[in-house]
């Protein structure tokens, strides 16, 4: 599980994930992802390269994405693959975090 | 390996051969006297010219001398009251000395020196002789030093067997004292703020001393553990001001000390180890009534003793963690025990309904529960649930679910229940852990009212169909706290069978990572519908096992199997209710 990041307009932080966030994935970016929803003004997961997602790795995702709406910024989540997506919908994610396929659609819905 | 020595003035004579006597009276210093002239005096007091003053009332103020003779050193009685004694006999005239002679002064046993034919010695600058280690000729005497090693060795082979860790580590001290002569003998090991504590304390004769009694002297302990090697002092009063002041009889008395420190020894295949960094696993510390008991002599020795007892340490601390994992493990075999416990039992005693199911957690215990249980209102109630995450942590938060749950059983509005758990959950976000569930009542007349939470819809086969009770998406209980719940309701008829399962079924993987799936879970249910409901299970368990061909799975698998199948008596009343209902 690799995660990096890097700054967009607009008070953006992008953070990019690759992997399976299984139980270990979620473990590994964990610290990190709490980390970034303690300083980013502004979040957009990519999750185009995540192959699969548990429930820590739902987890993983949803608990930074909830502390950064807490401070009041926004967060957005892009590319999901249809397994990911399914588990998004199932659990009803997308209602709470809005998910898009088209980046320009994610970076504009952070502005 | 340097040797720590007080300050003190540079020695114009280094090494000399003399012969010497010991002091050997009991409660008194261990002291040692070499014999630079003859005739030697020995006797009360040093006004009467004695060359050994003794300052004991029961030693005559002339009490015996020492001479040269042809045949090498004569101790004669000079008027000792009640005589004078070597090695148990009184001597009328002369007696040449030979080396380790014991001299009894007078009818006391307490009094005795001990010859020594010859020793190293060093005077200092001021004329003033003073002897600094004595421990007897060592070197060379091969048979005496294998004798040391032999015990060294059946020390470290004490922990072969299963001995209590406190008594490998007395054992250990024991032989390190009957090794260097010392007096004392302790174990020492760093606190969690790096502080050494003693953990075991011995004294002579195999006897235990209380560790906080023996308060050893933390100046010498200091210089070991910076100088990271064997530490010796030679003259405690010099070096410690708590030990002057100690109010111990003991205490007094200590003279010098030794302490090794004890560095784990490092795996040769460790790829972390760096040179130097050796972790502190203690140090032994031996102290003696004696000054410089522990003579340059001994080094030899102090390093192999250093070498092994840091070996009976380490090994010793491996044997604890592998008690402490055996521990945990046998917690565990507990835990795993309760949570069997908890398993709903006689699911074949429900009325109207046909029930099986199995848990099977990928470690000890498992996230993964499902219960039946009758509800107050006649309904029977059927849940699946599954803890995010795995192994203990969520085993601990099925059982919490699994108690709060069973508040339904009292008539609690299953939403209600829903909405507290998610409120209790996100309240408690260090938890760390959401669960997804599926709870449904079913009704005698085949109604299943239900309420989702995040959990995949479980099958319904009905006539060799199967299709889900939903397919919208429903908010994980514990993941956000804006969830919300609502129930929904289907009827049943006879002979429906639901499948309820977490995602370790389909999500069961081969060895090329492949997963199991929805479709072919669906299949598996499909293929063997044809048969009891224990045989249907056996039947999807054993796809799922051909599937994996003994992959070790990641997650838990549980499965719930639930036929709806009213006698013709409840069919009956079914169908009056009915009929009552649209009449």
């Amino acid at each position: 599980m690799n995660i990096t990041t890097e700054s967009m307009d607009g008070d953006i932080t992008r953070i990019v994930l690759d992997g399976r966030l299984d139980v270990e994935g979620a473990a590994a970016i964990d610290m990190r992802m709490n980390v970034l929803a303690g300083s980013a003004r502004h979040l957009l997961i990519d999750l185009r390269h995540v192959t699969f997602i548990g429930s820590m790795g739902l987890r993983s995702i949803v608990i930074p994405s909830q502390n950064v709406r807490r401070r009041g910024g926004k967060v957005a989540l892009y590319g999901p693959v249809p397994m990911v997506e399914e588990v998004l919908k199932t659990s009803r994610i997308d209602e709470v975090i809005p998910t898009f396929h088209m980046l320009d659609d994610a970076v504009a819905a952070l502005r | 390996m340097a040797e720590f020595i007080e300050p003190r003035p540079t020695p114009d004579v280094a090494f000399a051969a003399h012969p010497c006597v010991e002091v050997a009276f009991t409660n008194w210093p261990r002291q040692v006297v070499p014999i630079n002239e003859v005739p030697f005096l020995i006797g009360r007091g040093s006004e009467n010219g004695n060359h050994l003053a003794l300052d004991d009332p029961r030693i005559s103020r002339k009490c015996a001398v020492i001479t040269a003779v042809p045949g090498g050193l004569q101790i004669e009685d000079r008027g000792q009251r009640s005589g004078i004694f070597v090695n148990g006999t009184q001597i009328n005239r002369g007696k040449i000395l030979c080396d380790g002679d014991r001299i009894r002064l007078g009818a006391e046993v307490e009094c005795q020196l001990v010859f020594r034919s010859f020793s190293d010695l060093r005077a200092s600058g001021e004329g003033q002789t003073r002897l600094d280690s004595l421990v007897g000729p060592r070197t060379g005497d091969s048979h005496f030093e294998l004798n040391r090693l032999r015990m060294l060795l059946e020390a470290t082979s004490l922990l072969h067997s299963q001995l209590p860790l406190e008594l490998i580590l007395a054992t250990m001290l024991d032989h390190a004292i009957t090794i260097t002569h010392a007096d004392r003998g302790m174990l020492l090991e760093p606190d969690a703020s790096g502080v050494m504590q003693v953990r075991v304390a011995r004294g002579r004769e195999r006897t235990s001393l209380a560790p906080e009694t023996v308060n050893p002297s933390r100046t010498v302990l200091r210089q070991a553990v910076e100088q990271r090697s064997v530490a010796i002092n030679k003259d405690l009063r010099l070096a410690d001001a708590n030990l002057q002041a100690a109010q111990s009889v003991v205490l007094q008395y200590l003279r010098s000390a030794v302490v090794i420190p004890l560095y784990s020894v490092p795996c040769v295949d460790d790829a972390a180890h760096t040179p130097g960094h050796d972790e502190l696993l203690g140090a032994v510390y031996l102290d003696s009534k004696r000054e410089a008991a522990f003579s340059e002599l001994d080094r030899q020795i102090l390093d192999a003793l250093g070498v092994q007892a840091a070996s009976i340490l380490d090994n010793a601390r491996l044997m604890q963690h592998e008690r402490e994992r055996q521990r945990l493990e046998q917690e565990l075999i507990i835990a795993r025990k309760i949570q069997q416990a908890l398993v709903p039992q006689g699911l074949q005693d429900f009325p109207y309904l046909e029930i099986t199911g199995i848990h099977r957690p990928c470690y000890e215990v498992g996230g993964d529960y499902f219960d039946v249980f009758p509800a107050a209102d006649g309904r029977t109630a059927i849940l699946i649930a599954d803890v995010a995450g795995k192994g203990l942590g969520a085993a601990l938060l099925t059982t919490m679910l699994q108690g709060a749950l069973s508040g339904m059983s009292l008539g609690a509005d299953p939403v209600k229940v829903f909405d507290h758990l998610n409120r209790f959950l996100c309240d408690r976000a260090t938890v760390g852990r959401h669960v997804t569930m599926f709870f449904g009542l079913i009704d005698p007349d085949g109604t299943l009212e239900f309420v989702r939470g995040g959990h995949p819809s479980p099958l319904l086969l009905r006539r060799g169909q199967v299709r889900e009770l939903y397919t919208e998406g429903s908010f994980p209980i514990g993941l956000v706290e804006q969830a919300y719940y609502a129930a929904s309701k289907i009827r049943l008829d006879p002979d429906d069978t639901l499948l309820l399962f977490t995602d370790g079924a389909t999500e069961a993987a081969d060895k090329d990572r492949n997963l199991f799936g929805y479709t072919a879970l669906v299949d598996a249910f499909v293929q063997h519908a044809n048969g009891s409901l224990d045989t249907l299970l056996s039947g999807i368990l054993g796809t799922l096992e051909r599937f994996s061909e003994g992959v070790r799975q990641t997650d838990d698998i549980t499965l719930l199997l639930v036929r709806y199948r009213p006698s013709a008596q409840e069919r009956n009343q079914t169908a009056m209710s009915g009929l009552k209902a649209t009449s």
